[in-house]
């Protein structure tokens, strides 16, 4: 995609968005097919983003980026009985080994 | 607890919601960012399950993102629209996926404390704006190697994860279900508090969260059944949801008595007050580790409980020891520190006896003053995973389980609820979400007090007269809501939608989730839709 196309594309999702986002801070919420157009208009901008630059957003002095290590991460265990135990974790570590639960 | 405190609880949180702005139902916008024929995109052939009309794999994780947005939007109001970016992934083996926040925000419009750090969803949704625009609010990834159930019945077969389950308790965490603290080390991110830890309060040290030293909060993070969430809504609702406590306790001798938490076994009876008391004593077998009950029990256990350390054999083999000895009940003592005690795994039909597990420390103390007289009690004064005064219970094991620690509800709260540490299979998140939107307000968010409406992009919106959001965690109007989105986006025809909203409703009437009154004005509704709205919606 050429930088003039890619340009024209998140424009006119921007737009979409712009609309839809300004649908509900009017108070009316979206219904599904707005929703559905703000999704996809998010996603284009968000694939323009990272074809041009990467993650453009600069929080304001107020805002702060969540770092990946206090986001939860899910892990999968299955237990002694077969049965999936989900545990969470900060970040990417994986939870401590434990011994296995039948002794 | 008795029923008339309940009702008086129920009385003043009706009156407290009653209050409340009558804003929006919020959008939520799962944003996929996947390739073409990747995750969300993936379009292996699948059959529709449980509800769940998509034909693809792709197509049925993204109904089940959609139906959990539709859900939480129909629970939580915002004039500010809440971007959840939605991936899968072909993430490390054992990891399901992650979520949370991607911003958070403080001293913005309207903030109700100053310095404090708040979800930049909730942050948009008290300040009225996109205080972090052209970006997502919340991320989500999910794992591409893992058999995920994407039915919207509850009915998880034995082995697969529910993602519905999973996918409503991560967007609880990014909407404002967590803390921004590390436990272990005891700080806030960038030191500064956050709203969720502004009501989180240790009732050994008397104190907020938020008016600790780095090393209370240390010494809090490891203090299992201390550390509560105040906030009024979810304590009042907590004493709606939650069973009756239920203390196994040591009524003798003095030294030891009190209450013990315990984990509960995977085999044998459950417990119950009458089949579980009496008189402990040692366990022993003669055979090697003498207290470990690896060998047939040779001291006097019968008609008592027999307490047997943790080790060596199968918790299956030392409770049938006990047993084939006479035994009436087990204690494991566990052979490692820590706090909460696990369960017993394993499986054998053949036990007939219950048993339980306690920590290391407490089968030391049981050990130095046997016999004991014990039992368990239930205590209708008291909530089963809340402090005794109503507040639940947040989930703090010793050591620090870093994600799970803080940011869920303690384990040990029955019934089982959505933001526990663990994802049971008990949950029915697609109608009951328990504790957690009362929670969601005390943190800041405005609950939805009005009936759940459902129209199209043709039809004006059409009152079901079924509440969005009940007392006690039940959401008709929101599964009305989110059954509504999904039919609309998935069907081919009017009679398609008009059927899959005809499912929709079974399902609730089977669980008993709307009277056939309600049943049939929803169905009014449904079908002033079919009748003026051109399928598939998408062609409009």
């Amino acid at each position: 995609m050429s930088s003039t196309t890619r340009n024209h594309c998140l424009a006119a999702g921007l737009a979409i968005a712009t609309l839809a986002v300004g649908s509900a801070q009017a108070g009316t919420p979206m219904n599904v097919l707005e929703r559905k157009a703000a999704a996809d208009a998010m996603a284009r901008q968000y694939q323009a983003q990272q074809a041009a630059q990467g993650d453009a957003t600069t929080p304001s002095a107020n805002a702060s980026e969540v770092p990946d290590d206090l986001h939860n991460y899910l892990h999968a265990r299955v237990d002694a009985n077969g049965k999936v135990r989900i545990l969470e974790t900060d970040g990417k570590t994986a939870p401590p080994k434990q011994e296995a639960n039948h002794e | 607890m008795s029923k008339s405190p309940r009702l008086a609880l129920a009385t003043a949180l009706l009156v407290a919601l009653a209050g409340l702005s009558q804003a929006n139902a919020a959008d939520i916008i799962p944003v996929i960012t996947d390739p073409a024929g990747v995750g969300y995109y993936d379009t292996t052939p699948a059959a529709p399950v449980g509800g769940n009309p998509g034909t693809t794999r792709g197509e049925q994780r993204r109904i089940v993102a959609n139906y959990a947005a539709s859900l939480w939007g129909s629970v939580l109001q915002s004039n500010v629209p809440v971007y959840v970016q939605a991936r899968f992934l072909n993430l490390a083996p054992g990891v399901l996926g992650s979520a949370g926040a991607k911003y958070i925000n403080n001293n913005f419009a309207n903030a109700p404390f100053a310095d404090t750090w708040y979800h930049t969803a909730l942050a948009d949704s008290i300040a009225g704006t996109d205080l972090v625009p052209g970006d997502f609010d919340i991320v989500s990834q999910f794992s591409t190697n893992f058999t995920f159930y994407y039915g919207l019945d509850g009915n998880t077969p034995a082995g697969q994860v529910n993602f519905l389950d999973v996918v409503m308790h991560e967007y609880a965490h990014g909407l404002g279900f967590s803390n921004f603290e590390n436990e272990a080390a005891g700080t806030f991110f960038n030191d500064i508090p956050d709203i969720y830890s502004v009501y989180t309060y240790d009732n050994t040290a008397a104190k907020y969260w938020t008016a600790m030293t780095v090393a209370e909060r240390i010494a809090s993070g490891i203090n299992y059944g201390n550390v509560v969430f105040t906030g009024p809504r979810a304590t009042a609702q907590a004493a709606l949801i939650l069973d009756d406590r239920r203390d196994f306790r040591v009524f003798s001798p003095m030294a030891v008595a009190g209450n013990y938490a315990y984990g509960t076994a995977s085999f044998g009876p459950a417990l119950t007050t009458t089949n579980f008391n009496g008189t402990v004593v040692l366990g022993t077998d003669g055979v090697g580790t003498a207290g470990d009950g690896c060998e047939a029990i040779t001291s006097d256990v019968m008609g008592k409980i027999a307490l047997i350390d943790r080790g060596t054999c199968a918790f299956t083999v030392k409770v049938k020891n006990a047993q084939d000895a006479g035994a009436i009940g087990v204690i494991i003592a566990d052979n490692a520190p820590g706090n909460p005690p696990p369960g017993l795994g394993g499986v054998d039909p053949t036990i007939t006896i219950p048993s339980i597990r306690v920590t290391q420390a407490a089968g030391t103390s049981f050990k130095a003053n046997l016999p004991l007289t014990v039992g368990f009690v239930i205590d209708p004064t008291k909530l089963q995973g809340a402090d005794d005064l109503g507040r639940p219970r947040l989930f703090m094991p010793n050591p620090v389980q870093s994600g799970s620690s803080g940011s869920h509800y303690d384990s040990n709260a029955a019934p089982n609820l959505l933001m526990e540490p663990a994802i049971n299979s008990s949950l029915r998140s697609y109608y009951n979400i328990d504790i957690t939107p009362a929670l969601m307000a005390d943190v800041g968010w405005k609950l939805n007090t009005g009936n759940a409406r459902i129209g199209s992009p043709r039809v004006a919106d059409c009152d079901t007269g079924i509440k969005a959001v009940n007392e006690g965690g039940l959401f008709a109007g929101g599964t009305v809501q989110a059954n509504n989105d999904m039919c609309l986006l998935s069907a081919q025809t009017r009679t398609g939608y008009y059927s899959c909203m005809q499912a929709g409703r079974d399902r609730m009437l089977a669980v008993g989730l709307i009277t056939s009154t309600q049943a049939s004005k929803m169905m009014t509704c449904a079908r002033r839709i079919a009748d003026n709205t051109l399928f598939p919606l998408t062609s409009n």
